[in-house]
């Protein structure tokens, strides 16, 4: 699939006013009326406004054979998050990120530039301001809605992060923002321009529907109800993907002997052909274990029905535009483990392991964090490629990652 | 008037034993009590000390009785934002970043931040020093000037805690925790806790500086510092909701 070529670099923002944008602007015009109002009452008030955010660099180093060229780039990634709780019901949130790549990638990948100018949303977002063999400069916004709320309603509008997920590494249940587990350093993951409206039934329960449209103007609109019994969280959903797929879910969190279990399951059949074609069934379960000395056991397998396979795994779990909530990792049956130990409280180790035995591959993550100051940490994480399949060795690879960030 | 004196004596006497005749379970509970009130809320840090760095934690906190506590943390400003929310014997973290609420498994509860000697458990008070335990008085001690009984408590069978026994020192004329040792399943002591800085906190002066120090780590300790406190303010218990806990500030 390739990516919109529209979206290379160059670009500005769209003059034109968007239907989102115009939403937004009645909703924040309409509200206005009331913060003065709201103020009066207010006794006490609590500063309306947050913000937050960091700033990271980050070097890449990719190594196909070891004493071939090393591939590297470095990434400065500064994010802002901005909030304003414009009165009791009205909340808005701004999260944009800024990030200038520079290094041998844009140069070695005619496409790269692509990449990170990609955006699913229905209204583009992210923006190459400008780029060349060696340097990409980017802008995204990717949070950008208007919350109401009212009692047990929440209405939010605007692009946003709809997670249903319960497991760690693969998310079947994640149906409207799928994001890849070795893109560890888009922290918040992606978002999707949609609206989504809330019910809360009792403490720990809730009614949900949300509908979202991606760049192709493909709508995915779906129901959740999650409830709590038994110490489970329990949840069931059903909705429609991209207009092609009827898809049902299942999912929930508790716990084995004070050890988290948790699993999602979904289905997928084709709307065409619906009586006639097989679905797509994907399923994760996950147990995870704190030991008192702070060991952190973690244990993830997944299964995955789709019968396509990517030409290139390692490459298109980085490249978002390829990525989909119906086939979101290899085929076949794959197992996650991961340990996990703070040597001292400012540094810990962990080592992440992923094996898919259908396609003969292994992936090996040894991550290391140390805390450098409040504010200030510092990781050394590596993601090895290898596989026993002679006509995929030449993809093997290994990328390590030193990265510094800076919160505020 | 040597009869009114000596009457005086007996009511003194008399009350004076029935002052003692508080069982240990009932001072722990009055001190419980103070501690917690119907309900609270407040604003409290705690820092991490150790011989060559600290780290610094800040947050909000909501509670009403045992059963349900609210706690937003507001600095450092990686973790600003996250919530932990209990209801009864269940926890969840909201992790706004993500929009996930993950549920916490009760191994999970027992990890400390960034190597505190306190627990989340002792954040979020899952375990309850009246309920989980048994109480022995073990007679009265002066601590750092101040009157106080001292009490042993040993945990329940299948009580959420991981001390073997537990021993308290709690003021006469406040029903203050004024000092803690805890001692491990072998009975080696772990930690001692020592309470500062008794202030006015809404209705009640109670100690605003809390030290937990483990006894084998020198020049380590942990110290928790109530900045606000209010108690029994009236909060709902739908205020320790899942909805909230997304948009508690």
């Amino acid at each position: 699939m390739p990516c919109n070529p529209k979206q290379r670099s160059y670009k500005t923002l769209n003059p034109k006013p968007h239907w989102l944008a115009l939403i937004l602007a009645i909703l924040l015009f309409y509200s206005g009326g009331n913060v003065v109002a709201q103020d009066s009452v207010v006794e006490k008030k609590e500063k309306s406004w947050s913000f937050n955010g960091y700033l990271k660099d980050m070097q890449t180093v990719v190594i196909h054979k070891i004493d071939e060229p090393w591939v590297t780039d470095n990434l400065i990634h500064n994010r802002n998050n901005f909030k304003w709780n414009i009165s009791k019901s009205f909340t808005f949130c701004l999260q944009e990120r800024n990030r200038f790549y520079w290094g041998d990638f844009a140069a070695i990948s005619p496409q790269y530039a692509d990449f990170i100018a990609y955006d699913n949303g229905l209204v583009n977002m992210t923006w190459n301001i400008f780029s060349g063999n060696s340097y990409i400069l980017n802008i995204a916004i990717d949070r950008l809605w208007l919350d109401y709320t009212k009692d047990n309603f929440q209405a939010t509008i605007g692009r946003q992060r709809i997670n249903w997920s319960q497991t760690f590494v693969w998310n079947p249940n994640d149906i409207f923002n799928t994001y890849s587990y070795f893109d560890f350093d888009y922290e918040e993951k992606p978002g999707s321009d949609a609206v989504r409206l809330q019910y809360f039934t009792s403490p720990s329960s809730r009614a949900e529907i949300a509908v979202k449209a991606d760049k192709d103007k493909k709508i995915t609109a779906a129901g959740l109800y999650r409830f709590n019994k038994w110490q489970y969280d329990f949840q069931g959903i059903a909705g429609i993907y991209t207009q092609s797929d009827l898809v049902l879910g299942l999912g929930w969190a508790g716990q084995i002997a004070k050890g988290g279990f948790k699993g999602e399951m979904s289905w997928f059949q084709p709307l065409q052909h619906f009586g006639d074609t097989t679905g797509v069934f994907l399923s994760s379960i996950e147990y995870d274990y704190t030991f008192r000395n702070s060991i952190f056991l973690q244990f993830e397998g997944f299964y995955n029905s789709n019968h396509i396979n990517s030409s290139n795994v390692l490459i298109n779990q980085f490249n978002p535009a390829l990525l989909n909530a119906k086939n979101p990792f290899l085929t076949g049956f794959s197992i996650f483990s991961n340990i996990s130990y703070p040597i001292t409280p400012l540094i810990s180790i962990a080592v992440a392991g992923i094996y898919n035995p259908t396609n003969k591959m292994y992936f090996i993550i040894p991550t290391f964090t140390f805390s450098l100051m409040n504010n200030l940490d510092l990781s050394l994480i590596s993601q090895t490629f290898q596989t026993y399949d002679p006509a995929l060795m030449s993809s093997c690879q290994t990328s390590v990652f030193i990265r510094l960030k800076g919160s505020f | 008037m040597k009869k009114l004196f000596l009457l005086i004596l007996v009511i003194g006497g008399w009350q004076g034993s029935f002052a003692q005749a508080l069982s240990a379970k009932e001072i722990i509970q009055k001190a419980d009590d103070k501690n917690r009130g119907l309900s609270s809320q407040g604003t409290m840090t705690m820092t991490v000390i150790r011989p060559d760095w600290t780290r610094t934690i800040s947050m909000k906190t909501w509670s009403k009785f045992r059963e349900y506590s609210l706690v937003l943390i507001t600095a450092p400003a990686k973790d600003k934002g996250q919530v932990f929310l209990k209801i009864k014997t269940e926890m969840w973290n909201w992790v706004p970043s993500i929009d996930k609420t993950i549920k916490i498994p009760p191994s999970m509860m027992l990890q400390s931040w960034m190597g505190s000697d306190f627990t989340n458990d002792d954040l979020v008070k899952q375990s309850s020093i009246v309920v989980d335990y048994t109480h022995k008085l073990l007679g009265r001690e002066k601590v750092r000037e101040m009157d106080c009984y001292k009490i042993e408590l040993t945990p329940l069978p299948d009580a959420p805690v991981v001390w073997g026994k537990v021993l308290m020192w709690v003021t006469v004329n406040g029903y203050d925790v004024w000092m803690a040792e805890y001692y491990d399943e072998d009975n080696k002591l772990v930690n001692v806790s020592n309470n500062y800085d008794i202030r006015r906190m809404g209705d009640r002066d109670i100690p605003t500086r809390l030290e937990m120090i483990p006894v084998n780590k020198k020049g380590q300790k942990t110290v928790m510092h109530i900045v606000e406190m209010k108690f029994n303010t009236g909060i709902d218990e739908s205020f320790f909701s899942q909805q909230n806990m997304k948009k508690i500030k």
